[in-house]
This record gives C-alpha cells, structure tokens and sequence, in this order.
C-alpha cells in the first residue's frame, strides 16, 4: 500500500478526529464514531490506528487534559496535519466526481 | 473464576508490563475513563466485565515492549546464539534433520496417543450427571454356564422401577433392524433403529435440533432421528411431521417424524440414528411384552452415583416382585455404571465392540517409551556430533566464553531443535491420525489441546525436551579441556557408562515392542486361520428378507442348485459367528435321572453338514431319503455328548422342546455326533449344540451357498440376479462367513495393526540411535584402530571389535525383554480360549531380526572404519 493510501476505517478516523478538534483523543473519537455511525470500535483498535495515521503524517499529536476520571493522566491529543486535511480533500473529489458520473439509476 | 482472578487492577497491572512506556499514560487513561463512566451506568460486575473486554484488545503486536535484557541472559547473545544455531542446522542438515525427525516422531506419537486415550477415557461422559445413569446387565444362567449380558428382560424396569425410590427414570431400549423408506421409491436397511421408552430424554439428554423432547416419543408410532438421517431420508425439508415407513419381516408401518436430534458422537457406547416410540412396539410385535424374549437393553438413572443402596433394595423387590420361572434363570442382576462401558464392560451383545483399559494402558506406555527413546537417541546423537565440534568449543574458549555461555549456546540450539522437531511432528500428526483412523475405524480430534490442562502440560512437555535434549549434551560438551578439544581426544570415562545403558535400554525397548508385535499379529491371525472345525472358504450366506422368502426358500435354492458354479445349499436359522442358537429344553429318554437342560441349538435342512463340511466323528448325517428325519434324528457336536456322559450317543433316544409359533416337542434318536466346530467366537471355549431339522419359517433366515472356486465377482452378481427374480420387493443381501467370524476379532486385529505401528516407530527410533553411537564409537576409537591394523589385525577383527560391544549389551537386554514379554504374553493369551503356544521360537525370530538390523545399521560405520588407512587417523601425533 502506497503511502497516500487511506483505508475505510483510517478514513473514519480521520473524519471523526477532524470534527472533534481540538479534543480529539481515544475515548472521544471512538464515543463520536459510534454515536455517528452506529459502529463499536474497541478503544484498542483506534488507538492503533490513531497511530498508523500518526506514522503516515496525517496526525500529530501532543500530552494534555489530565482529569480526574482518568486517575490524572494526561490524554494524548490529536490534530489533523495538513497532509491529512490534504487527504481528506482528495478522497472527497474522488468520491464525488466519481458519484456524479452515476446516471439516473432506477432500481427495480 | 477467571473472571474473579482478572480484577481490573491486575489488568491494569498486565498492560503496564506488557505495553511500551510512551503509550502507557494514554491507554491506561483512556481505559480509566471508558471505566469510570461504565461503572456510572451499570452495576459493578457489568463494568468490570465490560472493561475487560476493552482492555484485552489492547493486546495486540504493535503495543508490546520491546524486549529487555533479562538478567542473567544477554539478549543480543541469545539472538545471536538462534542464528548460529540455524547456521549449524543448515551446515549439517542430514544429520540435523535425522535428529529433529527423530525427535518429531517421539512428539507426534506422543501427541496421537493422548488423542486416543483422551477419547477413549471421554466415553459416554458428555451426557448430564452420566456417573449416575447406569445400565442394567444380567448374568443368565444358559445350558449350565453363567452368561454375562448386556440385556435384560422386557419386563424387568417395568415391574420393579415404582418400588424403588433410588431410580428417578428408567428406560428400555430395543434395537431392531429394519427397512425404512421415505418415498417408497429408495428403500435402505438400517441397523441401528432403536425402540425406546418416551423417557428417553430423561436419562441420556440428547440435543434436540427441532421437535419437542418431552413430548417426542410420547404414543404409538412416533421417531426421532439424527440429523445425519433426516439429510438422508428428506433432503432439506424440514422432517417434522413427515412420514417414514418402517419394514420387517412381516409387516410396514407408517411412522411420524417428531424430532431431530445431534448426531450421536463417536464416544458413546449407543448405536442409534433412530428412536422409535416403545409403544409402536405394541402393534409391530404385540408379544413383545414378556420376561424372556426378546430382552432388550434397560437404563436407570439413579438419585446418587452409589449402587450399594439400590443394591440391596433391588434384591428384595425382584425376590418380591418378579416371578419364579424368570428368577431361576437368573445368576445376578447388575447396575453397570455407563462410562464404564466402553473399557471395563466384557458383557455380551452390546451395541458396540468395546475397547480395553489394557490397551489404553499399553498404548500410554508405549507413547511414553517412544518418547524416551526419541529424547535419548537426540542426546546421543548431539554428543556424537562433539567429536566434530570439539574443534569450535576450543575456539569459543579461546576467544573467552566461559563455561555458563557455551551451556546456553548448546541450550539455545537444542531450543531451535525442538522447534524445528515440533513443526515436523505436527506434519507427521497428521500421518499417525489417517494411519490410526484407519485401522481402528475411529476419528480422533484433537479438540483437547486446547483445553486448560492439555495445552499447558503440552507447553511443559516442550520444554522439559528443550533441557533433557539440551542439558546433558551441553554440560558434557562445555567440559573438554581446552587442549584436549584442539587435538579431539575426547573424555571417555563416566559417560560411557551412561550412554551404554541408553543403548541397553534402547535395546530392551524394542526388543520388546517387536515380540508384542509379534504376540498380537500371530493371534489375530491364528484367530483368523484357525481350523474351525468346518470349511469357511468360498461360504456365502444370503438372508432371506421376508417371510416369502422364508417359506419359500427351497423354490429359491432349486434354482441356485441349476447354476454350474454353486457346489450345494443349505438354510439355517443362523450362522456362525452370529450368535442366536436359540437355547432349547433337551433331555435324555434314557436316563431319567439327568434332569432336562437347556442346550443351544441350530436348526438347518438335510444338506447343512455337507455344505460346511462338518467333520461326522459317528454316525450318519441327515437323509431326505428318511422321512423320520424330519422329526426324530438330532446330530450332537462332542462337547454336548459329553455333556449327557455319552461316549457313544448314537441311537440314544433324545427329546428336545422346541418352539416354533408354538411348543413343539420333539422325540427322536441321535443320529450322529460332528466333531466340535467353532460356533461362536474364538474367545470362548466351544460349547454343546445340538443340530436338527427345522424348515419351520420362523428358522429358515439365511440360505448358505457354497461356490466352487473362480470369479467370485461373477458369482455374486448372478446371485444376486437370482434373487431380484426371486424377491423383487427386498435388496439382496449377503456375507461372506469367514467375514461373519472375523468380525469377532475385529478388536485383536485392530489392536495388532496399530501396534505393528509403533513397533515400526520404535525400531526406526533405535536404529537412528544405535547410528549415532556407532558414529561416535567409530571417531573415538581411530586411533586404535589404526594402531590395530599397523600390529596387523584384519578387517574382520575390527569389525568384530565393534559388534562385541554391542553384543555384550544386546545379550542381558534380550534377558530382560524376554522376562517382561514372557509375563505379558501369558497374560494377555489369556483372554482367549484358544491361543497360539507363544514358545521359544518367536523369541528367537523376533531377537534375530533385532539383531540383523542393528547390524546392517552398525555395518556402514564399522566397515568404513575398518577399511581406514592407518596413516590418515595417525599422521598428527
């Protein structure tokens, strides 16, 4: 897989951590996620996406927000790059350009 | 449990040994977040129950630490120690791969036996409280001696269960084969339709895929079948409620489909794919209903798993209950407890030939000395490899490494081996499975791996072989001196009394794994060629399906007789090896004083005794010219004359009862007595019959053909045209009789195949670890032998040289495997009447063929080493 590659679930991801700027982090990108698309993502695996897309350059992230219902930890925050709006902006066109070329379907 | 032990504070704990430190904060934390509002919306169980499941998706390959130098194990040399371990593997990969197949062979027997005796012991356990379904057996008094059934009358659980608290339910069981058809159009024989009672469910709780349990076998005329069935009779269509048509003998029957259940596994001793309503019986065989035939099987399941109160209950209600005439036919009544069954049960008639604890327990055995040999043979062959590598170790000390990391060196490399050797042996699993399965007839899972205490014990076992094929190798190889090492003298003291008794143990092993071989092979042979006492060759029976074909038999045997190809014919009412020579009421008109007992019985026509050629000792056979024979003439075997004291029973007058449709007494003089021929099966000694007349239709079920040699294949078509002219309505069916007889020995039979192929194993095993020490016996002893040619001894002499050494070991070991064979043999013998004289000179077969392949495997070795050049193994002193 190319470099530029983003799969469906990585899309989501992206999608979620976009919206939710400036507190994008697990519990609230997945919370998000279920509550826009129904889908129940375990927290294990969005962490390791959040990290492939970290690895990829489309995220950065930084430590913050400790609370006390996360026994004073520090959240890890993640921010959309400018690779990664990039991304998102191809994906979008692609898709639409894609969806316009459909003719009047009728199904039967 | 687990649940209990998982407490989220040592799941907490776990993930933070188990993650990398830069991810910790941000999962922990996320998981104490998702936790607490878990705990806000359900109750505290919920919660930790749901946490769990989060936090164990957190195990995953890309969150795991790096590993750390573990004390006291330099990481980057264990690294380095598996790549150089492979290095050697692949630089001397013959000799590695003798070692690792060698070492696989001993895992994957290992492994397939435990899959065996897993099943084995696993019988009949899967139904709900099984230590408390027990099944009740009969010790029947027949013509004298004391039979141990598995079945028991019809009358009996009816009569008793309400008087006794202990039986919570009870259910009897009749097994009857039968025709079944579904559309009218494909008509099967099936041999494992079983009437029962409709509380069934309440002792052996089958799974019910569709129908109602309760209420399935309620009423007349109702089945249940397997799902295995419903695909063979409906296809797709849903089976409830359709109609299946049962077929005896004598009359059809419509049945209602009421439920479909799981397939029976294999480890349960019940043979059933259908379950028919018990009150169906009512309208098929009205008379069913009676103390003495047909018995059936009975079950109970009891309010505790302790018989000594039923017991003693028991006696007092069946002296109170059950009347005399069934009482005084009756030695004892038993609660067998159903997982007893399968390995400790030698009753009659059951389902299923069962196994034997003797066997589970030999196989264990044997799996477990075939893995020692293996493991021994690896150690051996490894030191063996020393004399080659003493070279490397000086190296290695000589650039520094200290005893503790030569040790680990050779530990790493005997990981890598086992490895390798475990990967090798999960092929040859799958071999030793298809060779098991085949000639056991079974199909082994190995579903119990993963199951708690196997996986963890097979984990152990992996490295309990990493250090037994590692530690003694290491520690012998890290002790050469470093001066020694470079000149490759090598120690010889200590260990060489310890390889030795490896090679004398080895040597006991497989002496006394041929000679079991060959105990099991030559009985079930001898079992299967013994001289019956009549000719089985070229016999094949043909059952007559229905009471047409019964009546009419002889319309059907007049026309066979016309064919070129068919010697004679004779019917009878059973066959050898089958079992139901109906006890019959005989006494002698003679002597009054011999009170009248019953004798077992074969009812044929005038051409039997030809046609099996039964030896006639006195007397004459019957006579078609002889009217009276019809009635009055009865032939006697030796055991039944001797029985009645005769020692001459021709003209005694005989009177014999017997029943066909009614009482039928019979009066008459002995015609004749036939040699003992072997009736029943081989494990028994053989009994008294009397054989007589009986063309009454009830007794006139199988017509046996004796065919000339030549073209069987031919001859069974034909007869079978034959047939489908003379029955068009039922399938021709027949046997062939030395088949009917070999049946009985299916058990020994099975039982010699599969230790035919552990004894292969072994001695494949022990020739690969006599190659090894004759390897490094041959580098030790160079030099000698150089020294030895020089001062001029011959080829020969030092090949002898080499086999005294072996010689000396073989001799005691042969002593000490003949003593242990010697009292297994006797033991085992013992379980047949008959038995072949296991003597000296299979003792002396089995030890001589050990002896020659040890030493055609010696042979390469010693010849090449005798044919040596002085010069080459002196030149460097």
């Amino acid at each position: 897989m190319s470099k530029n590659h983003l799969g469906e679930f990585e899309e989501m991801i992206l999608l979620t951590t976009a919206s939710l700027q400036p507190s994008a982090y697990g519990v609230s990108i997945s919370a998000s996620l279920k509550e826009m698309t129904g889908r129940e993502a375990d927290m294990g695996a969005v962490h390791s996406v959040l990290r492939r897309l970290e690895a990829k350059g489309f995220l950065r992230s930084e430590m913050g927000g400790a609370t006390s219902a996360r026994g004073g930890r520090r959240k890890r925050l993640f921010e959309v790059t400018v690779a990664g709006k990039k991304i998102l902006d191809t994906t979008y066109y692609l898709r639409t350009s894609m969806y316009e070329k459909i003719g009047d379907l009728s199904f039967r | 449990m687990i649940r209990k032990f998982l407490t989220p504070d040592r799941v907490r704990n776990f993930l933070k040994w188990f993650c990398k430190e830069q991810y910790q904060e941000e999962i922990l934390g996320d998981l104490d977040e998702v936790y607490t509002s878990l705990v806000a919306k359900y109750s505290i169980e919920q919660a930790d129950r749901k946490f769990l499941r989060h936090a164990l998706k957190f195990i995953r390959f890309s969150n795991v630490k790096k590993l750390k130098p573990m004390k006291g194990i330099n990481h980057t040399l264990f690294k380095r120690g598996i790549k150089y371990s492979l290095k050697q593997y692949k630089l001397n990969f013959g000799h590695s791969m003798i070692n690792s197949i060698g070492l696989a062979i001993g895992i994957a027997g290992l492994i397939t036996l435990m899959a065996y005796t897993y099943q084995q012991l696993s019988f009949d356990k899967q139904y709900s409280n099984s230590d408390r379904i027990f099944r009740v057996v009969t010790d029947t008094k027949v013509a004298g001696n004391i039979v141990p059934s598995s079945l028991s009358s019809a009358r009996l659980l009816p009569t008793v269960s309400k008087s006794l608290n202990e039986i919570e339910h009870a259910v009897r069981m009749y097994s009857f084969p039968c025709f079944l058809t579904a559309d009218k159009l494909k008509k099967y024989r099936e041999g494992s339709f079983v009437f029962a009672d409709s509380t069934l469910v309440d002792v052996f709780d089958f799974e019910f895929k569709q129908g109602n349990a309760k209420t399935a076998l309620d009423g007349p005329l109702k089945v249940i079948l397997t799902e295995k069935m419903a695909v063979k009779y409906f296809g797709n269509k849903s089976p409830i409620g359709q109609k299946i048509t049962f077929e005896d003998q004598r009359s059809a029957f419509d049945f209602n489909v009421t439920g479909v259940i799981k397939d029976l596994p294999e480890n349960t001793h019940l043979k059933a794919d259908f379950f028919a309503s018990m009150q169906s019986l009512d309208q098929i065989m009205p008379w069913y209903y009676n103390w003495h035939y047909p018995p059936l099987y009975s079950y109970v399941k009891l309010s505790s798993s302790d018989t000594s109160s039923i017991n003693s209950s028991f006696d007092k209600i069946f002296q109170e209950q059950v009347p005399e005439h069934y009482r005084t036919e009756v030695a004892s009544i038993k609660f067998q407890n159903i997982e007893d069954i399968n390995l400790q049960s030698n009753y009659e008639s059951d389902w299923k030939a069962n196994s034997s604890m003797v066997y589970v327990k030999i196989f264990v055995i044997v799996a477990i000395l075939i893995l020692i040999i293996s493991v021994v043979n690896y150690v051996n062959l490894v030191v063996s490899r020393g004399v080659v590598r003493a070279k490397e170790v000086g190296v290695r000390k000589v650039i520094g490494a200290d005893r503790k990391q030569l040790i680990f060196q050779f530990m790493t490399e005997a990981l890598v081996n086992v490895f390798i050797a475990a990967l090798i042996s999960t092929l040859l699993i799958f071999l030793f499975t298809y060779l098991f399965n085949r000639n056991l007839d079974i199909s082994l899972s190995f579903e119990f791996l993963s199951i708690w205490p196997f996986n963890i014990l097979l984990i152990g076992i992996f490295f309990l072989l990493v250090f037994l094929a590692g530690f003694y190798p290491a520690l012998i190889m890290s002790n050469y001196r470093l001066l020694d090492s470079f000149k490759q003298k090598l120690p010889t003291s200590g260990s060489s009394l310890l390889r030795k008794g490896l090679v004398f143990f080895q040597f006991v092993i497989s002496g006394t794994m041929i000679l079991m071989t060959l105990l099991m092979l030559s009985q079930s042979r001898y079992l299967q060629n013994r001289n019956l006492g009549f000719e089985e060759e070229h016999l094949v029976s043909i059952k007559m399906m229905d009471e047409s074909d019964s009546k009419n038999y002889e319309v059907f045997k007049n026309d066979l007789l016309v064919e070129s190809f068919v010697e004679s014919a004779a019917i009878s009412s059973t066959l050898p090896g089958k079992g139901d020579f109906f006890p019959f009421d005989v006494s002698s008109l003679d002597n009054q004083e011999i009170e009248p007992f019953s004798m077992k019985s074969l009812g044929v026509d005038e051409d039997y005794i030809s046609t099996y050629d039964i030896k006639l000792k006195s007397g004459r056979d019957f006579d078609t010219n002889i009217n009276t024979d019809e009635r009055s003439a009865f032939i006697l075997n030796k055991a039944a004359a001797a029985k009645f004291g005769w020692e001459d029973p021709i003209g005694k007058n005989f009177r014999m009862t017997v029943y066909a449709g009614q009482k039928d007494d019979r009066e008459g003089k002995v015609i004749g007595m036939v040699e003992d021929f072997n009736f029943e099966s081989l494990h028994k000694e053989i009994e008294p019959i009397v054989i007589y007349i009986n063309k009454h239709r009830f007794y006139t079920d199988y017509l046996t053909v004796k065919l000339k040699p030549g073209g069987l294949s031919n001859q069974i078509a034909r007869l079978n045209e034959l047939y489908s002219e003379f029955n068009p309505n039922k399938p021709f069916e027949f046997s062939f009789i030395d088949d009917e007889l070999d049946s009985h020995y299916e058990n020994e039979i099975k039982q010699g195949k599969t230790m035919t192929i552990f004894s292969v194993v072994a001695i494949v095993l022990s020739c690969l670890g006599i190659l090894g020490l004759i390897t490094y016996a041959t580098q030790k002893k160079m030099k000698e032998i150089g020294i030895r040619k020089i001062m001029g001894s011959g080829r020969f002499q030092i090949f002898f040289l080499f086999v005294k050494e072996y010689l000396t070991l073989f001799l005691p070991a042969i002593v000490v495997s003949g003593g242990l064979v010697y009292f297994f043999s006797k033991d085992w013998l013992s379980n047949f009447a008959f038995s072949i004289d296991f003597n000296i000179s299979y003792y002396l077969v089995g030890y001589l063929a050990l002896a020659v392949i040890t030493l055609l495997t010696i042979s390469y070795h010693t010849i090449r080493a005798s044919a040596l050049n002085p010069v080459d193994c002196l030149r460097d002193e």
